[in-house]
């Protein structure tokens, strides 16, 4: 469940532009999953299908909230998002890990998004621990670069 | 302690408890030269939202909104009598000869009048309730 959960919350938050928002979308998509239990339990990867259906109801949300313009594509969001304040934390993170370059994102994703040990992550990514460590290092430090005055 | 930990976290050995431990930390140590590390740490260890919680309240039956049954059903219970009226109007007769009535007998012809409206709204509502 709370695996699913932050799968569903980061596919939401790549969508929305608030925490609150994304939030709103995972509990909206968790009620219609459960009155359409027997599709999810028809999927072929379950996890998939709800971080799906949160993005959906994200995408509800947001069309909501700009009923008067198109909404074609995400990156039209992303155009036009207002810096992210940093008490949205999560939303942050994500915005700040994404922007990574590979392998750091991968890894840092697992690691602080989707909440993996260093060992399901090495399984995942077919690394080895100290590869982990090292990726994650420098991660991490190229992180702190955005957080220096 | 906070160099120790630290020197861990950059070289991506911490565990996730040690992360919240050395945040704890450097939040109560609050020492300039670490204000950056303290923000980095508060944006990777933000707190994902109870998902036990969200499942249990989607999951939970739904309260049935009484008053809107209500008012639908009475919606369509005029409905049905408007319907009734229609199809079930009297053939038109010639007019009848314009008789005085007396102020109790327009009463109780109203009072009947309504009973009889009241009854049909009641059967309606009563077969929606058994739908």
């Amino acid at each position: 469940m709370i695996r699913a959960g932050r799968q569903m919350m980061i596919a939401a938050l790549r969508v929305t532009e608030s925490e609150a928002d994304a939030a709103d979308a995972v509990q909206e998509a968790m009620i219609r999953l459960w009155q359409k239990s027997a599709d999810l339990a028809k999927a072929e990867n379950p996890v998939a299908y709800a971080a799906t259906a949160a993005r959906r109801c994200a995408l509800d949300i947001v069309r909501s909230r700009h009923a008067a313009e198109p909404i074609d594509d995400v990156r039209w969001l992303s155009d036009r998002r207002d810096p992210i304040e940093e008490r949205d934390s999560l939303k942050l993170a994500l915005k700040l890990i994404e922007a990574l370059p590979s392998p750091a994102r991968e890894v840092m994703t697992l690691r602080h998004l989707e909440g993996l040990e260093i060992s399901e992550i090495q399984e995942k990514l077919n690394l080895s621990a100290a590869n982990v460590r090292v990726i994650l290092s420098r991660g991490r430090s190229a992180l702190r670069k955005h957080f220096e005055i | 302690m906070i160099d120790e930990l630290l020197t861990k976290f950059y070289n991506g050995e911490t565990s996730p408890a040690e992360e919240r431990q050395l945040l704890r930390l450097l939040e109560e140590n609050q020492s300039a030269e670490h204000q950056a590390d303290i923000r980095l740490l508060r944006t990777l260890c933000a707190e994902m939202p109870d998902f036990q919680a969200m499942a249990a309240k989607a999951s939970a039956p739904r309260r049935v909104n009484w008053l809107r049954r209500l008012s639908v059903a009475a919606a369509v219970a005029i409905l049905f009598a408007a319907a009734g009226t229609f199809f079930f109007r009297p053939v038109p007769q010639p007019a009848p000869v314009a008789e005085e009535i007396t102020i109790d007998q327009a009463r109780e012809t109203t009072i009947m009048a309504l009973t009889a409206y009241n009854d049909a709204i009641t059967r309606s509502l009563d077969k929606l309730n058994n739908l």
